[in-house]
């Protein structure tokens, strides 16, 4: 899953020294898995400017709202086992982690710096749905084109969609919107 | 919170502890609903209900390549991947609507579009109260957006796509800066982060290879 853009990597690229970039999201299942990877990368000392660069653009899971996530409260865990300093890594994300990873370093380190991170939203621009080179500049707003007062799409029935659901449908709104919940049209994914 | 859904791996080979949440429970997207009147509407949804009252296959791929369906709505109701969260959190949903040139309130964790205004982007504060974006309390949060789509319900069709014009600039704006500025915009401010990174940081000044 592509999540940067080529533009974002060459940036990174001017700045540090990397060998490679770990997107967490494809070892939030198994992140002995991400031990396995960082372990061979491991050195006895390192350039001021190399990096472990970690992409977190997925979700978490949290056991209550004032811990940090689990997938950031395992990398933590990895990169003390492995020895490896907090300074030399970090996190890149279209949320702020900078609490949770401040936390991390407190609770389960004796490092003197927490992971640094860095929110960096260019990765809009490389989904499918809103790549920017598909975009027709000569878009009108068209107001003729409403037919509807509001459009709401929920196809994973997650519990505040279903919650927005069952309210739009108590108020009658259901019918003076465009609405879909927990459906997987022909070509949907 | 399902404790009972976590796996706790101890792996004496490393001696690292990692903990993992079961793949189904993985988003925490329950919230306590305190207000029981709400619970008996919520609880009412069957859990098998899928559920579309209009016809269009791409309904979920719009975007660029498909404006049309977007535009076909005037408000976007984003409903974002997740709700009761400790940090904002904006995925590529708000900008759906940035690029059909309509406007949006967010279901998603407080802050949202605070964060999306320090992006760069433009609200809607001038047509409808967007304090809701305060509101902590995920129940009230809730409602208090409800409370903005059933206003946009109860005006006629005139009435919204008259409102749709004299938000003009505001839709145009956000129309173009995500198109021509957004991205530029985000690189620079990546390459300032980077120089802020080389620098010492917080309380050290010590070697980290020490």
């Amino acid at each position: 899953m592509k999540v940067i853009s080529s533009d974002t990597e060459n940036i990174l690229k001017k700045h540090f020294q990397f060998d490679r970039i770990f997107n967490l999201y494809e070892y939030d299942l198994d992140m002995q898995r991400l031990r396995l990877d960082l372990e061979p990368l491991t050195r006895p000392k390192y350039e001021s400017n190399y990096r472990f660069i970690f992409l977190l653009y997925d979700t978490q899971y949290h056991i209550t709202n004032d811990q940090p996530g689990l997938t950031l409260l395992n990398l933590q865990r990895i990169l003390h086992n492995l020895d490896i300093p907090n300074y030399f890594c970090l996190v890149l994300s279209h949320h702020d982690v900078s609490e949770q990873l401040r936390q991390l370093a407190r609770s389960e380190t004796t490092d003197d710096c927490a992971i640094d991170s860095m929110c960096h939203f260019n990765y809009y621009a490389v989904t499918t749905w809103n790549d920017v080179r598909k975009i027709d500049p000569t878009l009108e707003i068209n107001p003729d084109a409403i037919t509807h007062k509001y459009q709401s799409l929920n196809r994973i029935p997650r519990f505040h969609r279903r919650a927005l659901y069952a309210l739009l449908d108590k108020k009658q709104l259901l019918p003076h919107g465009m609405v879909s919940f927990n459906h997987l049209g022909k070509n949907d994914v | 919170m399902a404790w009972s859904a976590l796996i706790i791996w101890a792996k004496t080979m490393s001696n690292v502890v990692l903990i993992a949440p079961d793949p189904i429970t993985r988003i925490n997207d329950r919230w306590l609903l305190k207000n029981l009147e709400l619970q008996q509407i919520v609880a009412a949804v069957p859990d098998t209900l899928s559920y579309k009252n209009f016809v269009d296959n791409f309904a979920h791929n719009m975007g660029p390549q498909n404006s049309e369906l977007g535009q076909q709505a005037f408000l976007h109701v984003v409903t974002e991947t997740v709700y009761h969260y400790p940090s904002t959190y904006l995925s590529e949903k708000p900008i759906k609507p940035i690029v059909c040139k309509r406007p949006f309130v967010i279901v998603g964790p407080a802050g949202s579009l605070a964060s999306l205004r320090n992006i760069g982007f433009r609200t809607f504060h001038a047509f409808w109260d967007e304090s809701y974006d305060d509101i902590t309390d995920p129940e009230k949060r809730l409602l208090a957006v409800v409370d903005i789509v059933e206003w946009v319900s109860a005006k006629s069709l005139v009435q919204v796509q008259s409102l749709c014009t004299s938000m003009t600039d505001v839709l145009n704006y956000n129309f173009a800066f995500y198109q021509k500025h957004f991205h530029n915009r985000e690189s620079e401010r990546l390459e300032a982060k980077c120089l802020a990174n080389l620098k010492p940081r917080y309380d050290t000044n010590q070697n980290p290879n020490s």
